[in-house]
């Protein structure tokens, strides 16, 4: 436990794999765009195109964290935790 | 909308924030700024009602500034940048055993803290309303609004108050360049994608640092080894945490940071006066441990007071808090038809229904925060250690931040996203504060305008 055949970096106290943050970083900005290009036909399919600007950033940040979700379950994080 | 059904929507807005935010505040290395602001944008940007946002803004502080201290106790690894300074404390506390008891003492304080922040600080706001007023009106030699002298001050005040204070001071002018030459470029006054763009900076440049050859000083061989410190049953009884002179100096400078966290930095007020009640114990452990309750108590405090008395009484942001975490309030979004969410507001709301809401929000996230802290710290601090990769968090924010500054100018805006996140960086990570950056940001058309 504890290795790994990434190259690991220690940034903010925290271990992050160079593969694991890309691979996170291109789900969540994916899913963070897709969303984002998508909202004007929601909207058009919900008749509220008034609601383009609002609607386009919430699906965004919708997609970002549905990213996180995806991300999270898929990487493993690098911390071992120990009781004293 | 009538009362009842706005508390209803709040009760479950504000207990979705507690819940959020306990977790991501102790994740090490998430700062406050980079993980509030883009998500509180976002919420108004798309037209959500400023009075909801309010409440899971004040949701979100509450608890993220008590869980933030979480694991600065139990591991001595703190949760956001405003628990740096109490690592020292807690080092001084495992050394003698006392981790659990500055655990608890933390929790507690933050609470009070929250306490006497919103009965001291939201009354003092609607008594203020007149000077904000007055502070929109040209005066002065330079005929600036009155606000912009102060936010100058404020920028002035709390660059001499950096740790690099020439830098500070250099900082300034060069920086309200940068924006206002990112303006005219893009040919509108963007606010968000540089906003966002300051936020995220000190996490973009060591990530960008990643992908440079010289990084061989981030190389890790190993993942990071957390040692968690035993904790037994911890009672409710709030009163059974802190002596009477700990409730006593965390409620009297709880209230005092909370009005001067109007113009001043948290982080320094944090600092200073956990520093002078430090100082002023002769025994080690007493004065650490004392200090650490203190500072719960400071952080909570400055951050509801930082964001009330400009949101509420002045209308411009006059302080870090105000310009940076709590900004997007002041902002000119087009989901309000080019009105701020602050004065959509207090057009929409009664005097009374505003204090109402923002009481209960605020308490109930007090309540809700201590009761989960005090009860599972331990298992919560081992399953976000255990579960909650870095990689996804970090890569969550930055997809926001980037979809935000796409919004706001195109392509442009992603690129001048990344050049201001680099410039605030270099600025921040050779001692020059944050909140520095947020000011100037606010101040640069007066700035620049002096100029030429």
């Amino acid at each position: 436990m504890g290795k790994t055949s990434q190259n690991l970096y220690e940034i903010f106290g925290e271990v992050i794999a160079e593969h694991d943050f890309l691979k996170a970083f291109l789900i969540t900005s994916g899913l963070a765009f897709l969303m984002y290009f998508s909202a004007p036909k929601i909207v058009s399919m919900l008749g509220r195109e008034d609601l383009l600007n609002a609607l386009r950033v919430t699906l965004s940040a919708l997609g970002a964290f549905f990213g996180f979700i995806v991300s999270t379950s898929i990487i493993e994080p690098k911390r071992i935790v120990e009781g004293e | 909308m009538d009362i009842a059904s706005l508390l209803i929507q709040v009760t479950f807005l504000t207990a979705f924030s507690v819940l959020l935010y306990i977790i991501i505040g102790m994740i090490p290395g998430t700062d406050e700024t980079a993980t509030i602001a883009p998500i509180t944008l976002a919420f108004l940007a798309a037209g959500f009602d400023p009075l909801l946002v309010l409440a899971w803004f004040m949701g979100t502080i509450v608890a993220f500034k008590a869980a933030d201290a979480v694991p600065t106790a139990l591991a001595a690894i703190p949760g956001g940048v405003m628990a740096v300074p109490q690592v020292p404390d807690a080092l001084v506390a495992r050394k003698y055993g006392y981790s659990e008891i500055i655990l608890r003492k933390g929790i507690t304080a933050s609470v009070i803290g929250t306490v006497v922040a919103i009965a001291i600080t939201l009354p003092l706001s609607f008594y203020l309303t007149p000077l904000g007023e007055l502070l929109k009106n040209p005066a002065g030699p330079l005929g600036w609004p009155g606000w912009v002298y102060l936010i100058v001050a404020g920028i002035l005040l709390l660059a001499v108050m950096s740790k690099a204070k020439v830098l500070a001071l250099l900082a300034i002018f060069p920086f309200a360049m940068l924006v206002q030459g990112l303006r005219g470029l893009y040919g509108q006054s963007a606010f968000i994608s540089i906003f966002l763009a300051i936020t995220i900076g000190p996490i973009l440049y060591e990530l960008l640092t990643l992908i440079s050859p010289n990084n061989h000083h981030l190389k890790r061989q190993d993942y990071a080894r957390i040692k968690l410190v035993k904790t037994g049953k911890i009672s409710l009884n709030p009163l059974h945490h802190l002596t009477k002179v700990e409730v006593m100096l965390s409620s009297v400078l709880a209230g005092l940071s909370g009005i001067l966290a109007t113009f001043m930095s948290p982080v320094g007020l944090t600092v200073l006066f956990g520093d002078l009640v430090k100082e002023s114990q002769k025994d080690e452990l007493k004065g650490s441990l004392m200090a650490y309750a203190v500072r719960d108590a400071i952080k909570n405090a400055t951050y509801i007071g930082g964001t009330l008395i400009p949101l509420i009484a002045l209308g411009v942001p006059t302080g870090p808090m105000s310009a940076g975490p709590a900004h997007p309030f002041f902002a000119e979004l087009a989901a309000f038809g080019g009105l701020t969410p602050r004065d959509v507001l207090l057009q929409r709301y009664s005097t009374s229904t505003i204090i109402l809401v923002t009481v209960y929000a605020t308490l109930f996230a007090a309540v809700l925060a201590y009761l989960i802290l005090i009860k599972y710290s331990k298992q919560l601090t081992r399953f976000v250690f255990k579960k909650v990769p870095a990689e996804a968090l970090y890569a969550t924010f930055l997809a926001i931040v980037l979809v935000l500054a796409y919004n706001d100018a195109g392509i442009a805006g992603i690129f001048g996203s990344i050049l201001v996140g680099l410039i605030s960086a270099t600025f921040v990570r050779n001692g020059v504060s944050i909140g520095i950056l947020f000011m100037v940001l606010v101040a640069a058309p007066y700035l620049v305008g002096l100029l030429f």
